[in-house]
């Protein structure tokens, strides 16, 4: 604790220089590293007391790094590249057919919180057609984080934890677990956002047949949070990748015995044709890691 | 470093100045004292920093480590906004048009890194005119809506291409974000702004912004 507690000069007693160095020691006693919450009244610390940046808040009380940037192609509404057919994911490239990423270079510590969030526009082709579609338009497309922990070559790319990458390949419409357990459970899935394939409309004229739409464009919007339980790690870089196309199935497990919902690769030309495309406009994508004991 | 003194000499008189000097000392150093005389061991509770404070009509707090604010528009509190052709030019993606309801204006009194967030339910109907699947932009403005000469997390809602197919060819759910590394301590507006070659709407939407001070 921290409040001085010395003992007064005695009346009638000779004073000593003793006695004047205990209380001067006294008060070097209580302020060595010694100064608590006795200290302190209620509400009196606020932004003075704290350590900001001059800049950017980054201090690491609370915001450890605030990342934000372009991935893919130019920042503008036309520019796009076309991405075909793929079961484990193609990066994002931009308009040279060059890799992009987020370069983060930030450690995440112990218990800190990871947040990233990517979004853009993107517009799919398809040349399925009425004749082989299902009518239940649960193809899709998928885009998904990767991150470099390795080094700054941004040459080490693997999905983030609790991201499936699809390698597995389901067979016997049923998934072995645990290695495909990834992509089944919801954790496995953690990074991903869904893109429509296309989607089917009824022609309504009696005749029971459905017209195939894709939209003009869309919009994807990706989110991931993960918090750090294990040793420290230094994030390099982080990048999407788009693949597909999927189609979200209920199957059981190897056994048997218990269904799950997850999205498998599929080539089924209810689903796709080899031609299909995705279109990808410019995306950005922002990394924010915090604190959080 | 802890307070330090000068002792006086057992045995000897005791020095006037030197008892002064240390008195003197004593007040110069109560008045900034050092890491080191601070308890290592987190001794700071949540009743020992200052209090948010709350902006109801905004529903922005602002707090030591920072501001959160949000609003939502949707549900019982329904209030239509329109991206049309008749507020923006029709092939200048830089001419943008706020969206009403979508903005907040933000003091930061410390320097801060923030990210904002926004999401729509938006639909534009078929409406005969050229272009034909007229495209509609939305996205974020930082203190100009105007002449912008990037996306700045732009999002589209493009046009049904036929009118049975409003609902379904022409609905959006749209959302984004923008994050800014460092802004300067000073007043803030952000929000969303639009672009249209056509006449869409906008039925819910909401949005939040989050800035670090520490």
């Amino acid at each position: 604790m921290s409040t001085i507690s010395n003992s007064s000069f005695i009346g009638g007693e000779t004073l000593t220089t003793s006695d004047i160095n205990q209380k001067f020691q006294d008060i070097a006693d209580v302020t060595t590293a010694d100064i608590n919450a006795d200290n302190v009244r209620d509400q009196s610390i606020d932004l003075a007391q704290m350590e900001s940046q001059t800049l950017n808040g980054k201090s690491g009380i609370q915001l450890v790094t605030l990342k934000y940037g372009d991935i893919g192609t130019d920042n503008d509404l036309i520019s796009n590249v076309a991405y075909g057919v793929s079961r484990t994911g193609t990066p994002l490239v931009d308009a040279s057919g060059t890799n992009t990423a987020l370069v983060v270079n930030a450690t995440l510590n112990t218990d800190d919180l990871l947040r990233v969030y990517y979004s853009g526009r993107v517009k799919t082709s398809t040349t399925v057609t009425d004749s082989n579609s299902t009518h239940e338009s649960n193809a899709c497309w998928c885009f998904w984080l990767q991150w470099d922990i390795t080094d700054a070559t941004l040459t080490n790319w693997t999905e983030v934890p609790n991201q499936g990458d699809w390698s597995n390949q389901i067979t016997g419409s049923r998934y072995a677990e645990p290695t495909d357990v990834v992509l089944s459970a919801t954790n496995g899935i953690a990074s991903t956002a869904i893109v429509p394939h296309f989607f089917t409309v009824d022609r309504n004229d009696g005749s029971g047949n459905h017209d195939v739409f894709t939209h003009e464009k869309n919009n994807v919007n990706g989110t991931y949070y993960y918090v750090n339980t294990k040793a420290s790690v230094t994030i390099y870089g982080l990048r999407v990748v788009v693949g597909g196309v999927y189609r979200g199935v209920w199957e059981q497990n190897s056994s048997g015995t218990t269904r799950r919902n997850y999205l498998e690769y599929t080539t089924s030309t209810d689903y796709v044709e080899p031609s299909d495309t995705i279109n990808v406009f410019n995306m950005q994508m922002s990394a924010i890691i915090q604190r959080t004991d | 470093m802890a307070y330090t003194f000068t002792s006086l000499s057992a045995g000897s008189a005791i020095d006037r100045d030197t008892v002064v000097a240390n008195l003197d000392g004593v007040k110069v150093y109560a008045h900034k004292i050092e890491t080191s005389a601070i308890e290592a061991t987190q001794f700071v509770d949540p009743n020992h920093i200052m209090a948010p404070e709350y902006d109801a009509i905004r529903n922005v707090s602002t707090h030591v480590s920072g501001i959160y604010g949000g609003q939502n528009n949707g549900g019982v509190n329904l209030q239509v906004q329109f991206s049309t052709r008749w507020n923006s030019q029709l092939t200048s993606s830089t001419y943008r048009q706020v969206i009403p309801k979508t903005s907040l204006q933000i003091k930061f009194i410390r320097p801060c890194s923030y990210i904002f967030q926004w999401w729509t339910n938006s639909y534009s109907k078929y409406d005969g005119r050229n272009p034909a699947e007229g495209e509609t932009y939305i996205m974020v403005y930082n203190g100009e809506p105007n002449f912008q000469p990037k996306s700045i997390s732009g999002m589209s809602v493009v046009e049904a291409s036929a009118a049975n197919l409003n609902l379904s060819e022409g609905g959006y759910n749209a959302s984004g974000f923008y994050a800014e590394e460092a802004q300067s301590a000073g007043t803030l507006t952000i929000g969303l702004c639009t672009a249209s070659q056509a006449n869409a709407y906008h039925t819910a939407w909401g949005f939040s912004l989050e800035a670090f001070f520490i």
